[in-house]
């Protein structure tokens, strides 16, 4: 199938009554999630994970991702008016678009950030039809060397551009690779860890951890401060920008939208890294960057668009190689296996409804935000009315729920309590979540790639250097995992 | 945040501890035919090797995470362990109890504790909030919850 029938089949499927239902849902829960502060799409996607089993694969993969570019959607719309980000990706559109809300500009600044971001999802979900093919057929010439090559890559990448410590990372990582050895080992079916616990005989379900480490942590977060929102009480006009407006918004929008894809594919780099860039490469190139900071529509127009496209960008690698580049990605992996679908060079050919369906439904997706989110905006705006008594106890009896919904046992809850607890602990202490989850999921996708791998050649751990795909692999990785200790050593001659 | 990291160092330690020896209790099997504890004991050694040196990095002043100082410092963290209790809690009792009476019971703590506006509401709209979750994940979404003592009534 070439480019013209692999979208025309996408959308066939995309415009399904029970898709377009589900891409609706999504996109609508991605919004009001984002405009809450307090929930962030990672919490979202992990709340609604029970959900999805109830739904077709296609149809789940779709509200997922709605939920993800719905988030980044709504985000801005807390950052432009109320100074908050609605989740993390949005932090850089503070700087500027709250302030064109003082200048009494939020029109603006919301238009600007929703036509962005569609202009970013439309070039990302066309740039995911060319490029997916592409990488699938060279994926296809893998096999468990090189896979265990890239799962390590995919890892080390994650912990790598880690926000704090790769050392703290790589303990996370390897804290989720060890949870994932739980259970039933995958080649021989001996019993691993279980201590005689019969609901941990199939492993820890992933539910009650990103739940616990996700969702829970988030609300404990929150429930021991106080938080105070200034209710935005203006008008909000002119929301369609004008011809000036445009004009200084275009080349951001383009720049933006090239660098958040291009960085989103790229494992551990996520949605947040490529907006700052985004923001301090407009300031470089402006001719007024001592106006940044003070309501300039760049400053919005770039972030925005970046942050969406960013955030597609990362379906490639999940698509194509199975390789999810962040912990959001993770658990779409997460959902795609609980539907027995292994993401992954395959996918394409086995399941091409949810493959190309996906696709599409992004595009359409982001056509349904563009509309709920412009003349929708007052709307949302009472949304942030919505007290934290409200929210909080929802939010926990959702957890709940959806983690006994997996086997119906109460052995789950106890472990979203524990995961929940760890997760506030590990929040407090500024150790990352993703690389766990990652870790986790990947875990035992390694270990049997690996077994497999030395069952192969005969216990021969030179299959890695001899092909060399999984050689340039493993370089890649040792280069990234040494240059830290180099880097600090380096420093340290220096400050002598 | 320094005497948190030493804190979380040794507990990684331990439980790397703990997965290397209960994987040596496994059969660790050959290179060329790797068996069920040869990547757990591996990955626990690794492990517990990061976290000591990440504990003596603590211990030695030299910060591997942006030091914000304490992190409970003007939190109101007393709320953390009651809230992680009653879910211990719920999740214990839930099968004896069923799904409408511990909803309710948490419902009504939670609404409670976190200062709904009249305190009738929390009485009067837990149960309310709990039958119609119970309409909710049952009916759209197919779940299966417990009705405990009161399976008479299901």
């Amino acid at each position: 199938m070439d480019f013209a029938q692999n979208l025309v089949y996408g959308f066939s499927v995309a415009i399904s009554p029970v898709n377009i239902f589900f891409c609706f849902l999504g996109a609508l829960l991605g919004t009001l999630i984002g405009v809450l502060p307090g929930l962030g799409p990672a919490a979202a996607i992990a709340l609604l994970l029970p959900v999805t089993f109830k739904i077709p694969a296609t149809a789940s993969i779709i509200m997922l991702a709605g939920i993800l570019y719905g988030a980044m959607y709504g985000g801005s719309t807390t950052s432009i008016l109320v100074n908050i980000p609605g989740e993390s990706a949005s932090v850089v559109t503070c700087f500027d678009g709250y302030q064109m809300s003082k200048k009494g500009r939020a029109g603006p600044a919301l238009g600007i950030a929703a036509f962005g971001s569609f202009i970013a999802g439309t070039f990302s979900t066309i740039m995911i039809m060319l490029l997916a093919p592409l990488l699938v057929r060279a994926a296809l010439k893998f096999g468990p060397p090189e896979f265990v090559g890239l799962m390590l890559l995919g890892l080390t990448m994650v912990a790598f551009l880690s926000e704090e410590s790769l050392l703290v990372a790589l303990m996370m990582t390897l804290i989720g690779l060890l949870l994932g050895t739980i259970g039933i080992d995958p080649v021989v079916g001996n019993q691993r860890f279980t201590f005689g616990i019969l609901s941990l005989m199939t492993g820890i379900e992933i539910i009650p951890l990103v739940m616990g480490i996700f969702g829970i942590s988030e609300v404990l977060m929150n429930l021991e401060q106080t938080q105070e929102f200034e209710i935005f009480k203006g008008k909000i006009k002119g929301l369609l920008p004008t011809r000036t407006d445009w004009q200084d918004s275009a080349k951001p929008i383009a720049r933006g939208t090239v660098i958040g894809f291009f960085l989103g594919i790229i494992p551990g780099v996520g949605a947040i890294i490529p907006t700052f860039i985004s923001y301090a490469l407009e300031k470089r190139l402006s001719k007024h960057p001592d106006k940044f900071g003070t309501g300039v529509i760049e400053g919005v127009a770039g972030p925005e668009s970046t942050n969406n496209s960013a955030s597609m960008g990362g379906f490639i690698p999940l698509l194509t190689l199975g390789l999810p580049t962040t912990g959001i990605m993770a658990m779409f992996l997460g959902a795609l296996v609980i539907h027995g679908v292994q993401p992954g060079p395959l996918l394409v050919k086995q399941h091409p409804d949810l493959f190309w369906g996906v696709i599409a439904s992004m595009y359409i997706g982001n056509f349904m935000l563009l509309i709920l989110n412009l003349p929708l905006i007052g709307i949302w705006v009472q949304f942030l009315r919505i007290p934290y008594w409200i929210l909080f106890p929802s939010i926990i009896l959702f957890c709940l729920v959806g983690s006994y919904s997996v086997n119906g046992n109460y052995v789950d809850i106890i472990l979203l309590m524990i995961f929940g607890g760890v997760g506030y602990l590990m929040r407090k202490a500024k150790f990352p979540g993703g690389p766990l989850i990652l870790g986790f999921i990947l875990g035992p996708m390694i270990e049997e790639a690996l077994r497999q791998t030395l069952i192969l050649s005969d216990g021969e751990f030179a299959i890695f250097f001899s092909r060399p795909i999984c050689l340039s692999l493993i370089v890649i990785n040792l280069l990234l995992l040494l240059s830290t200790p180099i880097k600090e050593l380096l420093l340290k001659r220096i400050m002598t | 945040m320094r005497k948190l990291h030493i804190i979380a160092g040794v507990l990684i330690m331990t439980f790397a501890g703990v997965f290397y020896l209960k994987a040596r209790q496994l059969s660790f099997g050959t290179i060329r035919s790797p068996g069920p504890g040869f990547v757990p004991s591996a990955l626990g050694t690794i492990l517990f090797l990061f976290a000591l040196i990440f504990v003596l990095k603590s211990v030695f002043k030299r910060s591997l995470v942006h030091d914000t100082g304490n992190p409970w410092e003007g939190m109101d963290w007393k709320r953390i362990p009651f809230t992680l209790a009653i879910l211990l809690g719920y999740a214990l009792f839930l099968d004896h109890l069923g799904y409408l009476v511990c909803t309710s019971i948490l419902l009504g703590i939670l609404f409670w504790g976190e200062g709904v506006w009249k305190k009738w509401v929390a009485i009067v709209g837990s149960p309310i909030i709990a039958i119609a979750s119970y309409v909710l994940f049952k009916r759209l979404l197919g779940v299966q919850l417990p009705w405990g003592f009161l399976t008479f009534l299901g």
